[in-house]
């Protein structure tokens, strides 16, 4: 079970300066100050972290935190 | 692959003519603090739309004979690493070796390779200038002048490449840069990461991204396991400036100081095959350096680390 905590682990780990406590979980990240460079290295987190490959189709999927947490639950 | 052959000396070119970037970003509605801090790339270096490959190369090595002697006679190998060739056919090599002049017993070819060609360039013509034997000389030029294949309309892209060459004199019988050992990969399924649809440059970003934070810092490990060396042996890390981003990510991920990794390129941009030799031509100028990794990385998706050197 992946929860929105564990995302927000990996921003940290990304060095990404966003608080989880003020973001929308529904909301794109890129509406919410994350630029392109840094969803990239977020979804690396994922894969590093998850053991996952993330495809092409999948990446441009996720862009609220809840898709990444229902992405990383479907495939664990 | 422990080789006598050594990097004597670096000659580069770099157009005049410079695009700055800001304009671009305000029409991308970039921040320009992204532009800054993220991208790290200010202006970017253009030829003008005459000047071809071998025109570049050519100039790169006017720019060797400025800081060295070159014996035409003891150039035994040219080898042109582009993907942005004058012609099809022939092959580039064939068109820089009749530019300078050099004479008729002289291997040339070309290496289709990207950011991380001259990485392979070196292990490459090191290996074979030794395994030719005799001594004597080889030019290995990188050029991809990517003006030529960048939609300027294309934000992934648009913001990032500049155009140069670069000529390394490699010799075996001169004091310079060895190979010592290399590391070399592609990663299977990602050739489309960065490639040339027939019309223009096309790149995903994250792809690239995520191979590079993967592969290259294991990459650099590989080599520094193997030669019994640590990250704190080496005085100095050339990785592949592909932007401000990805440098400081692999830099964080080794825990390496600033001062170990260079990254200068604001004021001409991301070079493609030419980033690396126009750092080491730098440390050359600096005589500071004994130990040296550079790690190139990007197109197809490859990455490529040398372990060098410098003998006297």
């Amino acid at each position: 079970m992946i929860r929105r905590d564990d995302i927000f682990r990996l921003f940290r780990a990304a060095e990404i300066g966003l608080d989880g406590s003020d973001l929308d979980d529904d909301k794109p990240l890129a509406a919410q100050g994350l630029d392109s460079l840094d969803l990239a290295n977020l979804l690396f987190q994922i894969e590093q972290t998850y053991g996952l490959t993330i495809s092409p189709e999948d990446a441009s999927r996720l862009r609220s935190v809840r898709d990444m947490v229902d992405y990383v639950g479907a495939r664990k | 692959m422990t080789c006598d052959v050594r990097i004597a000396c670096i000659g580069t070119y770099i157009p005049r003519a410079r695009v700055s970037n800001e304009e671009l970003a305000t029409r991308f509605e970039m921040d320009p603090a992204f532009l800054r801090n993220k991208i790290g790339i200010a202006e970017r270096a253009v030829k003008s739309s005459t000047e071809t490959t071998s025109d570049l190369c050519v100039g790169a090595f006017a720019d060797l004979q400025r800081r060295r002697q070159v014996d035409f006679d003891a150039v035994r190998v040219v080898c042109v690493v582009t993907q942005n060739p004058d012609r099809k056919i022939p092959h580039t090599a064939a068109i820089v070796h009749q530019r300078l002049g050099l004479g008729k017993h002289c291997l040339t070819f070309d290496i289709s390779q990207g950011c991380a060609g001259h990485v392979h360039g070196v292990a490459i013509a090191s290996s074979l200038l030794q395994s030719l034997g005799g001594g004597g000389a080889a030019l290995l030029f990188t050029c991809d002048p990517y003006s030529v294949v960048v939609d300027p309309t294309d934000k992934a892209t648009a913001l990032l490449f500049g155009d140069a060459a670069s000529v390394s004199y490699l010799s075996t019988d001169e004091p310079g840069y060895a190979v010592i050992d290399s590391d070399f990969g592609t990663v299977p399924n990602t050739w489309e990461c960065l490639m040339h649809d027939g019309h223009r440059l096309k790149m995903d970003g994250r792809l690239v991204f995520s191979n590079a934070a993967r592969e290259v810092p294991a990459s650099i490990q590989r080599v520094l396991s193997r030669n019994e060396l640590t990250l704190d042996g080496i005085d100095q890390f050339l990785l592949h400036p592909g932007s401000k981003y990805i440098v400081d990510h692999l830099r964080a991920t080794l825990g390496l100081p600033p001062e170990k990794v260079p990254f200068d390129i604001a004021g001409y941009g991301n070079t493609v095959s030419s980033s690396i030799p126009i750092m080491l031509a730098e440390c050359f100028t600096q005589q500071r350096h004994t130990k040296i990794i550079s790690s190139g990385f990007g197109v197809g998706f490859s990455w490529g680390t040398n372990l060098m050197e410098f003998r006297p």
